[in-house]
């Protein structure tokens, strides 16, 4: 944390704030599963919360980081609290791609499903399907190999499949 | 970035407008009580409190309504400091973009230099108004209040924006100053002329000497050299010293325009009504050099007495 001289905060808040906000609202836009609404009500708590956290313990050393594992954990009690309607699709992998290309029912399903799986498995998922980051890079930040994060990748869908398929089906049909 | 994922533009204003209000609301209670005197604090508050409980609640319903009309007041006084800064800056792009068409037009020879030198006087004042207003847009996103202008005006938050509009100042009327002597200069002034530009340059001179006087004092007040009340009366004393220093050169000029005007009177080529305007004239600027006179000794002696009253 950076020392907090007080005379100058409100200032640096909002300097922040003009640097942020676009990058944030993209990282909690792709998980809001296409509701504006959703991405605004989650971004502007985000940044209420830093105005009271921040005066107390100073500007951390990387504000985007501390805002986005904030808003990462009110979308996750966002999702903890919702039943996931029914995606209509006759097999998961489609609802992968869909929510990886921007699909907002199916970005919402996954985020629901990441809500639900372990944080390890949540995190590589929401880099590879919601971030669109390629595994080389997700492998650099792991601090292992590309196989690895593939393998851990095979898993961590396994596992998001598990729970995602009660709630894929075509016209009331599952799968 | 994908479009959907862009925020509107509307909501990060609007954001951000909330957020000031937040950081300025929690600002005002900031600067608490120690640990301990905060838990005897509450001792006392806890008993006083089902003994008042009753009679607060019209008192906390009246307080609630006063803070929020306060709030809202504090919006809109930001709002038009603003507005003010938007306004400055408007007219500051567009006096750039007539001192660059004259800047190419002197350069083909098609306009004096002396206009292009006025051209850049005046782009240089509208400067010093945008930043002038920028300041003042930054002190009242902190108070939530009109900017203090006053020597003895608080520093905020590390912030000394008295002195900061006070160079800003000095720095224009520096500029003025070297306009002024540039013109005194020209060759071929008549007599007239290069009387006015002597009194002009005294003038602008004059306006620096108060500026400067001010940042001294300003400098006085925060180094704690002179109380708040001394630097205010100082500050009033230098004001009313420089008008009663304009009176009083009003009066000789005048008094030499009566003598002519009452000459051409006693030889008959001027009426005694058309010596009139210059008499009231003359009159009014001696009524307001004993005026200036009068405050002078009233903040002499108001200075001069010990118990600060």
């Amino acid at each position: 944390m950076k020392d907090n001289e007080s005379g100058r905060f409100p200032d640096e808040l909002i300097v922040v704030y003009r640097e942020t906000v676009d990058e944030l609202y993209e990282f909690v836009s792709r998980r809001s599963g296409g509701s504006r609404e959703l991405a605004e009500d989650v971004t502007q708590e985000t940044y209420l919360r830093a105005t009271t956290a921040w005066p107390r313990n100073g500007l951390p050393d990387c504000p985007l980081a501390w805002l986005q594992t904030v808003a990462r954990n009110l979308l996750l009690n966002h999702y903890r609290r919702r039943q996931p309607e029914l995606f209509d699709s006759t097999d998961i992998d489609t609802v992968l791609g869909s929510a990886a290309s921007d699909g907002t029912e199916a970005a919402a399903l996954v985020c629901w499903g990441l809500a639900r799986l372990n944080a390890r498995h949540a995190r590589l998922l929401e880099a590879f399907y919601i971030d669109d980051r390629p595994v080389r890079s997700i492998a650099d930040d792991f601090g292992v190999t590309e196989r690895a994060i593939e393998g851990r990748l095979r898993r961590a869908r396994l596992a998001l499949k598990k729970l995602l398929l009660p709630h894929v089906g075509t016209k009331g049909e599952m799968t | 970035m994908n479009t959907i994922h862009r925020p509107d533009p509307e909501f990060v204003g609007n954001l951000e407008r909330e957020l000031r209000s937040t950081i300025r609301r929690q600002g005002r209670f900031d600067n608490g009580p120690s640990a301990s005197a905060m838990a005897i604090r509450k001792l006392r508050w806890t008993t006083g409190l089902v003994a008042l409980t009753a009679m607060c609640i019209g008192s906390a319903a009246t307080f609630a309504v006063t803070q929020r009309l306060r709030g809202q007041t504090a919006d809109l006084i930001i709002a038009r400091s603003e507005a003010h800064l938007e306004f400055a800056n408007a007219r500051l792009e567009l006096f750039l973009e007539e001192l660059q068409e004259t800047e190419s037009r002197a350069a083909a020879g098609l306009i004096a230099p002396e206009q292009l030198d006025d051209m850049r006087l005046e782009f240089s004042h509208v400067k010093e108004r945008a930043a002038a207003r920028a300041l003042d847009v930054e002190e009242t996103r902190i108070t939530g209040r009109d900017p203090d202008n006053s020597l003895s005006a608080p520093t905020l938050r590390g912030r000394d924006f008295v002195t900061e509009r006070l160079e800003l100042e000095r720095a224009v009327r520096l500029e003025r100053v070297s306009w002024v002597d540039k013109h005194a200069s020209t060759p071929g002034l008549d007599l007239d002329q290069a009387s006015a530009v002597a009194r002009e340059r005294q003038a602008v001179r004059a306006a620096v000497s108060i500026v400067e006087e001010r940042l001294a004092l300003r400098q006085d007040y925060l180094s704690g050299a002179r109380t708040a009340r001394q630097v205010e009366l100082a500050d009033m004393q230098f004001s009313v010293g420089s008008q009663r220093e304009i009176a009083k050169r009003r009066v000789t000029e005048l008094q030499q325009e009566l003598d002519r005007v009452n000459a051409l009177v006693e030889d008959g080529m001027a009426t005694r009504s058309e010596a009139r305007p210059v008499e009231m004239a003359f009159r009014a600027a001696v009524l307001q050099y004993d005026l200036a006179e009068l405050e002078m000794q009233i903040l002499e002696s108001k200075l001069a007495d010990p118990s600060g009253q």
